[in-house]
């Protein structure tokens, strides 16, 4: 199910996806992920790098269907320095060169430092990296992320793992007016029609982890973003109307019961 | 050496791809720094390893953020 509009596929760093909704595979049982990215149509998946386990859950990469893009994310680093260091393993994995750069250092709000963040999109882009930022919303940070190789910004929509929603719009609609590359919301969206707000105002994609792992039935959940990030890619391609005073959607002469003086001429006709 | 912050014997190995999968590890999955530098991939297998190195084994896992 990727439910693409001939010719608006989500171009990131000269590839080009069908799906818009990116899924996080945290707090996922491993052996249900491939339920879950197939239920939603799910062409690319974040994953976190850390320390082996071999008494751990398995390998998470052989729980992922195939064709899908990994992209890595720099999670459990603080300094731009960090996010290098995790980039560079990322690669020699073999996922290429796209990386979600996540630097965190406040771990009461996890917010990411927009800061070091910049640092490590200027890092990681002279490394040849086409890194996406995930970042507090900002359009003016925005543009100096852009400036300084990102392919991809990734405003946060509420803290992460809080399932609060959208509650960045107005900074995100403003990134999405500000900005070239493509603004993708990323944390916090708990709702299907959350994802579908963030779309219609243009954002380029949604990504969700919280809110679909922890659902009664992740793949039945993952289905409805889908569902909901397409709705709302339709909507903003469509237009919306504008937003205004009460106004009839019905013609306001020719009622059946005129009163008296009322009347407008073209409906005085017999019937 | 050190292998993932616990000391561990590799025996006669010298070698990284030995000593990974003498320590149950796939190399093929796994991303090494040793001493803080990354290894490449192409010389993963091959690393000498001394008695005084520390080896860090990472590999993916389920991940959002943070």
């Amino acid at each position: 199910m990727t439910g693409v509009l001939p010719g608006d596929e989500l171009a990131l760093a000269g590839r080009l996806f069908g799906s818009r909704l990116i899924l996080g595979s945290g707090k996922h049982p491993i052996e249900r992920l491939t339920e879950v990215v197939e239920a939603g149509g799910v062409e690319i998946v974040t994953l976190a790098l850390r320390r082996a386990n071999l008494n751990g859950p398995g390998d998470i990469l052989d729980h992922l269907p195939p064709g899908r893009a990994i992209l890595p994310n720099t999670s459990g680093a603080r300094t731009a320095k960090e996010a290098l260091t995790l980039a560079r393993l990322a690669r020699e994995l073999g996922c290429g060169d796209l990386i979600k750069i996540e630097v965190i250092a406040d771990s009461r709000t996890l917010l990411p430092d927009n800061e070091e963040t910049l640092q490590a999109v200027a890092l990681l882009s002279e490394d040849g990296f086409a890194p996406l930022a995930y970042m507090t919303p900002d359009p003016v940070m925005g543009r100096k992320m852009e400036q300084a190789g990102a392919a991809a910004v990734m405003p946060l929509g509420a803290p992460i793992g809080s399932n609060r929603g959208l509650t960045t719009k107005e900074m995100v609609k403003l990134m999405v007016e500000c900005l070239q590359v493509p603004v993708i919301v990323d944390a916090g969206l708990g709702r299907p029609s959350q994802a579908c707000e963030a779309m219609e105002l243009g954002v380029a994609a949604v990504m969700v982890n919280t809110a679909v792992a922890t659902s009664d039935d992740p793949p039945a959940m993952a289905k409805a973003f889908a569902l909901a990030v397409q709705a709302g890619r339709a909507a903003y391609l469509a237009g919306l109307g504008p937003v205004g005073r009460p106004q009839a959607s019905s013609p306001l002469t020719g009622f059946l019961w005129e009163e008296k003086g009322s009347q407008d001429p073209s409906s005085q006709e017999k019937f | 050496m050190r292998l993932n912050g616990v000391i561990f014997d590799p025996g006669q190995a010298t070698k990284l791809g030995e000593i990974l999968e003498l320590a149950g590890y796939k190399p093929d999955r796994v991303a090494v720094l040793v001493n803080e530098e990354i290894i490449q991939r192409h010389l993963l297998v091959d690393t000498e390893i001394g008695p005084d190195d520390v080896i860090e084994v990472v590999h993916f896992m389920g991940g959002g953020s943070r």
